[in-house]
C-alpha cells in the first residue's frame, strides 16, 4: 500500500494541496508521477514570481517551439512584468487560448499601448480577471464572458474609468456573465458615461446598458461610482447584490436605493453609511464597519445597526465604547463579533474589560476580537498598569466561562494577547473556520455569511490551488 | 446501537451517533431504519476500523458538514493545518495511514479523508525527489538524464 495505489480522485485530492515547490520533485520521482502531474499540474496552474529570473525562464519554456504547450495552462498568476519581460509576455499570453483564470499585480511597459493590451482580446476562453495596477484602459478590444473581475488601484494617469474602453469596457462586455465585481482602491468608475463612442453598439439611454443581472458579489471599497449626471440606480444595475462593499462617495442618494439595501446580506462600509440606510435592511446578517470616530459622541448602536445581524466587524478611529450595552439591543442575534479601537486611554481600557464581559453575557455569541491597537499610557489615570492588565485577565478568565462562546481572542496594545478556542470547534450558520487552524483574528477572511469578503486578497498560491478545484467543478 | 462486522470478521457494537460520522453507515441506517442486522464491511479490516472508530468517537458531537458546507470548502483556500487532536490521532505508520485513508473514501467520511491527504501532503513538502521515493517506495524509472531534463524544463517551479 502506498502512493501509487491511491484510488485516481485521491489522488488528485492530494496533488490539490500541493504547490508547485512539491510537485516538481513528486514529478521527478517516477515516469507514471511525472505523467500525472506535469501536464495536468505543474502547467495547469502556474504561480511565478516574478522578482527573480523564474518568470522570464517560465515564459520562454513556453514559447519555445519544443516546450511545453501553451494550451495546458488553465490559470495564470504572475505578480508585475517588468517592462524588459512584456513582449515575451505578450507573446505566451496569446498561446495560452485555455486561460481561464488570470492574476495580474501589475505591469511595466516599453511601448504605449503595451504588447499585451493588444493580446488581452483575445483570451477567450477567459472567466476570472484579477488585475492590479495596469494600464489596461489603453485597451479597445474588450474581453466578454468574464465571470469573476477584480480590480484594485487606479490606471497609471489616474484618469476615471468609463465604458467606452480599458476595464470598463469589459465591464459592460461581460454584464451578461459577470457574478462578482471588485473594483477597488481608488478608482473612478463613472458608470453612466453615455456611449457615443460608436465601438461598442451604443444604445440611446434608459436602454439599460449598465445593468449587471446576475452579479451577486460588488465591492466598491475605497473607489468612488458615479454617474454622469444623477444619482446611480444601484436597484437597477445590480438586481442581483446580496454582498456590498460601498465606495467612498455617496451613492445612498437615488430613491431605489432602499429596495437595493433591503436585498443586503451583506455590507461594509463607514458608520456614516449605517447611519443613513439602517432602516433599510432587511435581510443584513453581516457587517464589516469601519471609518469613523465615536469619539465624544454619544454612540448608541440601535441608530446604526440592524437587528438581523450575526456577523459584526467594526473598527473606531477612537473612542469608547461607553454604550456597548446598547450593541445588545440592537443585535440580539449576534454570533460573530469583532472590535477594533485605534487607541485607549487605561481608565477607558479598565472599563471596557467589564463592559465586554457584560455584553457577551447578554448575545448568543460563539466568537469575539477583541483588539485595541495603542495603549495610551499618559500619567493622571485613576488606574495603574497593573490594575488594568489584572482587569484584562480576570476579564479573559470570565469570557472563556462563557457556556456558547468557541473562540476569544483579545490583543490589548503590547500589554497583552489572550487566544483560547474550544477544541474542534465549529461554528452555526455561515461563519466556517478553516480546519480549526485558523485563530479568531484572522476570521475575517474565512466567515462566509453570505460572500468571502477578505481585506486582504487570498494569497496567489493558495488560490491558485482552489482555482484548480474550481475549474475542475467546472470541467 | 450498531453491529458492524469487517472483512475480517470481527464485529464493532458502536453508538449510532459514532457509526453515523459515516455517511456511507448513515444512509444504510436511514434506508435499512432501525435493525439489528450487522452492518457488513467487506472493504474494512478490524484493526483500521478500531481507529476510524477512534476518530469518529472524538467527533461525534460536531455537526455533520453540509453539502453546503463542502461546496464551499471547494472555493475556498485550502490548506494543510490539522487540528491538534487529529494530528495526533494520525500519528501512524504509513500502512495503516493509507490504510485509513481509503476507509475514509469507502465509509464517506470527509473530514477524516482530508486529514488523511493532507498528512500525506505535508510528509511530501519540502523533500527532494530521493527522499519522497525512499518515503513511499517509488521505483526510480528515469535516466539520470531524463531526470535532470524534466528538473530543467520545469525549473521556473521551483522558485515559491
Amino acid at each position: 500500500m502506498s502512493l501509487q495505489d491511491l484510488p485516481y480522485d485521491i489522488f488528485l485530492n492530494l496533488l490539490g494541496l500541493l504547490d508547485s515547490r512539491s510537485l516538481l520533485p513528486l514529478a521527478c520521482t517516477s515516469r507514471a508521477l511525472e505523467d500525472a502531474i506535469i501536464p495536468e499540474f505543474l502547467y495547469k496552474h502556474v504561480y511565478v514570481s516574478s522578482t527573480s529570473g523564474r518568470l522570464q525562464y517560465f515564459l520562454h519554456c513556453i514559447t519555445a517551439e519544443d516546450g511545453p504547450p501553451a494550451d495546458l495552462v488553465r490559470s495564470l498568476d504572475v505578480g508585475i512584468i517588468p517592462a524588459r519581460l512584456e513582449p515575451l509576455f505578450a507573446d505566451a499570453l496569446a498561446r495560452m487560448r485555455n486561460l481561464r483564470d488570470f492574476h495580474l499585480t501589475g505591469m511595466a511597459y516599453a511601448h504605449s499601448p503595451p504588447e499585451s493590451a493588444k493580446v488581452f482580446g483575445s483570451l477567450s476562453a477567459l472567466r476570472h480577471l484579477h488585475l492590479g495596477y495596469c494600464e489596461l484602459h489603453k485597451l479597445r478590444e474588450g474581453l466578454s464572458q468574464l465571470q469573476t473581475l477584480h480590480v484594485s488601484g487606479n490606471h497609471v494617469d489616474w484618469s476615471p474609468m468609463i465604458s467606452s474602453h480599458g476595464v470598463g469596457m469589459i465591464l459592460l462586455n461581460s454584464r451578461e456573465t459577470l457574478i462578482e465585481i471588485s473594483v477597488r482602491n481608488g478608482i473612478n468608475w463613472i458608470m453612466g458615461e453615455n456611449p457615443s463612442s460608436r465601438d461598442i453598439g451604443a444604445g440611446p439611454r434608459g436602454d439599460f446598458r449598465h445593468v449587471w443581472p446576475l452579479v451577486h458579489t460588488l465591492d466598491l471599497s475605497e473607489s468612488t461610482l458615479t454617474d454622469e449626471d444623477s444619482p446611480v440606480d444601484l436597484s437597477l444595475s445590480f438586481p442581483s447584490v446580496r454582498s456590498f462593499g460601498a465606495p467612498r462617495n455617496h451613492w445612498a442618494e437615488h430613491p431605489h436605493t432602499r429596495l437595493f439595501v433591503s436585498r443586503l446580506e451583506s455590507f461594509q462600509g463607514s458608520w456614516a453609511d449605517m447611519k443613513n440606510i439602517v432602516s433599510s435592511f432587511s435581510n443584513l446578517r453581516r457587517a464589516v464597519i469601519q471609518r469613523g470616530s465615536v469619539w465624544g459622541t454619544t454612540f448608541i448602536f440601535t441608530e446604526y445597526l440592524p437587528s438581523t445581524l450575526e456577523s459584526l466587524e467594526m473598527s473606531f478611529a477612537g473612542g469608547f465604547l461607553s454604550h456597548l450595552d446598547t450593541l445588545v439591543e440592537a443585535t440580539p442575534n449576534l454570533v460573530f463579533l469583532s472590535i477594533e479601537l485605534m487607541r485607549q486611554t487605561l481608565d477607558e481600557l479598565f472599563d471596557t474589560a467589564a463592559f465586554l464581559v457584560t455584553c457577551v453575557s447578554r448575545l448568543p455569541l460563539a466568537y469575539l476580537t477583541f483588539r485595541c491597537r495603542t495603549v495610551d499610557l499618559r500619567t493622571g489615570s485613576i488606574y495603574t498598569l497593573d490594575q488594568v492588565e489584572a482587569e484584562w485577565e480576570s476579564a479573559y478568565s470570565a469570557l472563556k466561562l462563557q457556556p456558547g462562546l468557541q473562540a476569544v481572542c483579545l490583543k490589548v496594545g503590547k500589554l497583552q494577547r489572550y487566544r483560547w478556542r474550544k477544541s474542534a470547534a465549529r461554528s452555526p450558520f455561515g461563519l466556517r473556520f478553516a480546519g480549526g487552524a485558523v485563530e479568531p483574528e484572522d476570521t475575517h477572511k474565512d466567515i462566509a455569511s453570505g460572500q468571502v469578503w477578505s481585506r486582504t486578497p487570498l494569497i496567489p498560491r493558495q488560490q491558485v490551488m482552489y482555482n484548480w478545484l474550481q475549474s475542475r467543478a467546472e470541467d | 446501537m450498531v453491529n458492524l462486522v469487517t472483512s475480517d470478521n470481527e464485529s464493532f457494537t458502536v453508538e449510532k451517533a459514532v457509526a453515523s460520522r459515516s455517511v456511507l453507515i448513515k444512509n444504510m441506517l436511514e434506508d435499512v431504519g432501525e435493525s439489528d442486522q450487522p452492518i457488513p464491511l467487506p472493504n474494512v479490516t478490524a484493526s483500521v476500523l478500531k481507529k476510524v472508530l477512534e476518530y469518529c468517537d472524538h467527533h461525534k458531537n460536531e455537526p455533520m458538514p453540509t453539502s453546503e458546507d463542502l461546496a464551499a470548502e471547494d472555493t475556498r483556500k485550502r490548506t494543510t493545518d490539522i487540528g491538534e487532536w487529529d494530528q495526533k490521532f494520525i500519528q501512524v505508520d504509513q500502512e495503516m495511514l493509507f490504510e485509513i485513508i481509503l476507509a475514509a473514501n469507502y465509509l464517506d467520511i470527509k473530514p477524516l479523508l482530508d486529514v488523511g491527504c493532507k498528512t500525506v501532503a505535508n510528509m511530501i513538502k519540502g523533500k527532494t525527489p530521493e527522499e519522497i521515493r525512499k518515503l513511499f517506495n517509488i521505483v526510480n524509472d528515469f535516466t539520470p538524464e531524463e531526470e535532470a531534463q524534466i528538473k530543467k524544463e520545469n525549473e521556473w517551479a521551483e522558485d515559491r
